[in-house]
């Protein structure tokens, strides 16, 4: 019984293969949440009128730490809430958007 | 006023041209008294100082009569009175418009100390409640079917010969209610709906009567957990600040902790879980981490628990241990920071209910048992990456019920499968069995995107004590995760069992030596079960 699954396991690992070089090329995209670079502000980080000079941390680029209600994540050594992230996120969009 | 003069002068001044004007014609009748004659529309009353068509004369006035000043004098006495009459007028208003001012200053005021009150009740309520929402879905397709426990809580899925079997799954949903009274005090109330199996039983009743069992399927809803929580106990010795005293329905103190240190309970359960170890006990315990310098060098959790998982009924006179000892050598600035050396130890019992009276032998009695976990392990995690590496040790640990969670043989009358069943039953429930895993875990985020690439494989040994275990297996689970938003991740995954000793037949002698559950000789041909794979499309909304 056990050996009717080698052939399949074998194609299995060619298509993860395949799975693994395509998602390989996206290591070039921009971060989706991220903005330019991916890269955000450690904490510290120049400051503009009082406001951050680069993105927010992006969830994507955080480590989970806990799945609750709020999940904790944290982001160059700074713990936050997902609620926190998607206030600054959006704050940070809202303040693109109107140019200030 | 000086307008007003000014304009009377004028008219008197017009009255005197106009009856200069008239003078030659009067001059002729009576030159030496100039008169100013006045004339008068019966129609309309208005009177002229010139005839016209439908006037007739009203008087004559002697010129020298007219005394200008005392007209003046009359029609600025009217003015003035006009004036008084208006400015006692206005006085009235201005004092009516400053009674409305203080009636609006006097309404301001009333909604001024009302609104503190009312924002008070809102803020107070933010502060005391919170409410969180939890979905795992998913959909799966076997290319391979076949006997297997659960992927995941919930699911089940057919055995050999049900391949290309593919559903879409609702296989958990929690609405995490808190409340917090006081300061350090936490209540948590957790349902979670279910799918339920199964069709029950007519129940009959009265002699007359009976009913259908309305258990069709349906997602149903029960408690998950539901527990006090309080911070401050161990507050009188700084290292100790935070750490937690919990009574209730809890998460235990390693399957919750394991899950969030892998990162993708939404997509697969960790290996004791998947093996038999429920999350979810009702006792009490306590832990939290131990802190020098704003470094967290020690995070323990120990507790005392029924034997039953949280879905289940307590039967037994006995209770359940935990603990679980997470050593940071080089001190963590948050939760899973850096290195990390972890045991967890958990002894209990079958959940049967005591029997003084039996006269049964001690052995073979499975449930009764004893019931020991173990596992060790060392993990090393930064913010996009994470490597965990685990040693597993258990007795009587995995039953062929644990076994067969997500798929199990039928043992219908007629099934070809009893026999197996049996030796299964044999080599598992028989009180002595000891387990074995070692497991490797880990994910590595992809720079730049929102894409991060998991893994999981699993070796296990049902019992160690059975030579070439039909049932020993490797799992693997292989995906990647797009972390959508703070609230919304999807996975794509294959899971895998691979039963991976040779094929080969197992005696009933042999398997007696273990359990007498063969009552008559014969042979389990094939003995072992089939591989199973799955794509799985999982997906997790947590807010």
């Amino acid at each position: 019984m056990a050996f009717k699954g080698k052939g399949n396991f074998l194609r299995m690992s060619i298509a993860g293969g395949i799975v693994a070089m395509a998602l390989a090329g996206c290591s070039t995209m921009q971060s989706m949440t991220g903005g330019k670079g991916g890269g955000f502000p450690p904490p510290g980080a120049p400051m503009v009128n009082g406001k951050p000079a680069g993105p927010p941390p992006a969830v994507a680029d955080c480590g989970m730490i806990s799945s609750g209600s709020p999940t904790k994540y944290v982001c160059n050594g700074k713990t936050y809430t997902s609620f926190q992230l998607a206030k600054m996120r959006q704050d940070y969009e809202a303040q693109q958007q109107s140019g200030k | 006023m000086k307008f007003r003069r000014l304009a009377i002068t004028a008219i008197l001044g017009a009255a005197v041209l106009a009856l200069g004007s008239a003078a030659p014609a009067r001059a002729q009748s009576s030159p030496s008294t100039p008169m100013l004659k006045l004339y008068v529309d019966p129609v309309t009353g208005q009177v002229f100082t010139r005839p016209g068509k439908g006037r007739s004369l009203l008087t004559e006035v002697p010129v020298s009569t007219l005394d200008t000043s005392a007209i003046e004098r009359k029609v600025e006495q009217k003015t003035q009175a006009q004036l008084d009459a208006n400015k006692q007028q206005i006085q009235q208003l201005v004092q009516q418009n400053a009674q409305l001012q203080q009636s609006n200053l006097d309404l301001q005021r009333q909604v001024a100390e009302i609104k503190p009150a009312w924002r008070s009740y809102i803020e107070n309520f933010q502060n005391k409640f919170r409410v969180g929402a939890l979905v795992y879905a998913d959909y799966r397709l076997y290319t391979h079917a076949g006997f297997q426990p659960q992927e995941l809580e919930n699911i089940n899925n057919p055995g050999p010969g049900g391949n290309i079997f593919n559903s879409f799954d609702i296989t958990r949903t929690y609405l995490n209610f808190y409340f917090f009274p006081t300061d350090g005090l936490t209540f948590r109330i957790t349902p979670d709906i279910y799918r339920a199996v199964g069709n029950g039983t007519t129940q009959v009743i009265s002699p007359s009567t009976q009913f259908s069992s309305n258990l069709d399927g349906s997602l149903n809803f029960r408690l998950k957990y539901a527990y006090v929580e309080y911070n401050k106990l161990f507050d009188f010795v700084p290292a100790l600040k935070g750490d937690t005293i919990q009574a209730g329905a809890l998460p235990n103190p390693f399957i919750p902790w394991e899950e969030d240190l892998f990162g993708y309970r939404y997509v697969t359960l960790v290996p004791w879980n998947y093996v038999s170890l429920s999350s979810s006990q009702l006792g009490v315990q306590i832990g939290g981490p131990i802190k020098f310098n704003e470094l967290q060098y020690v995070d323990y959790g120990l507790g005392v628990y029924d034997n039953a998982k949280f879905s289940q009924y307590e039967q037994t006179n006995t209770k359940q241990f935990m603990s679980r000892l997470s050593v940071y050598p080089f001190g963590a600035k948050w939760r899973f920071d850096g290195l990390g050396l972890t045991w967890f130890f958990d002894y209990g019992y079958g959940n049967v209910a005591p029997n003084f009276n039996t006269t049964t032998a001690p052995f073979f009695q499975a449930p009764e048992a004893h019931i020991m976990r173990q596992a060790f392990l060392a993990h090393y995690t930064a913010e996009n990456w994470g490597v965990i590496a685990e040693f597993d040790i258990g007795h009587n640990a995995f039953s062929s019920s644990n076994l067969f969670s997500g798929s199990a043989p039928s043992t219908a009358a007629g099934s070809t499968y009893i026999p197996f069943n049996t030796m299964m039953t044999g080599f598992l429930n028989n009180g002595r069995s000891v387990q074995q895993g070692f497991d490797l875990m880990g994910h590595y985020h992809i720079p730049r995107t929102p894409f991060t690439v998991f893994g999981l494989w699993m070796l296990w040994h049902p019992n160690t004590e059975v030579q070439e275990n039909p049932a020993d297996f490797q799992r693997w689970v292989v995906g990647v995760q797009w972390q959508v938003n703070e609230y919304l991740r999807f996975a794509i995954d294959s899971q895998n069992v691979n039963y991976y000793h040779s094929q080969h037949n197992v005696s009933s002698a042999y398997v007696n030596t273990f359990a007498p559950v063969f009552t008559t000789p014969t042979t389990v041909t094939d003995a072992v079960p089939w591989d199973t794979h799955a794509i799985f499309l999982n997906m997790e909304f947590n807010y």
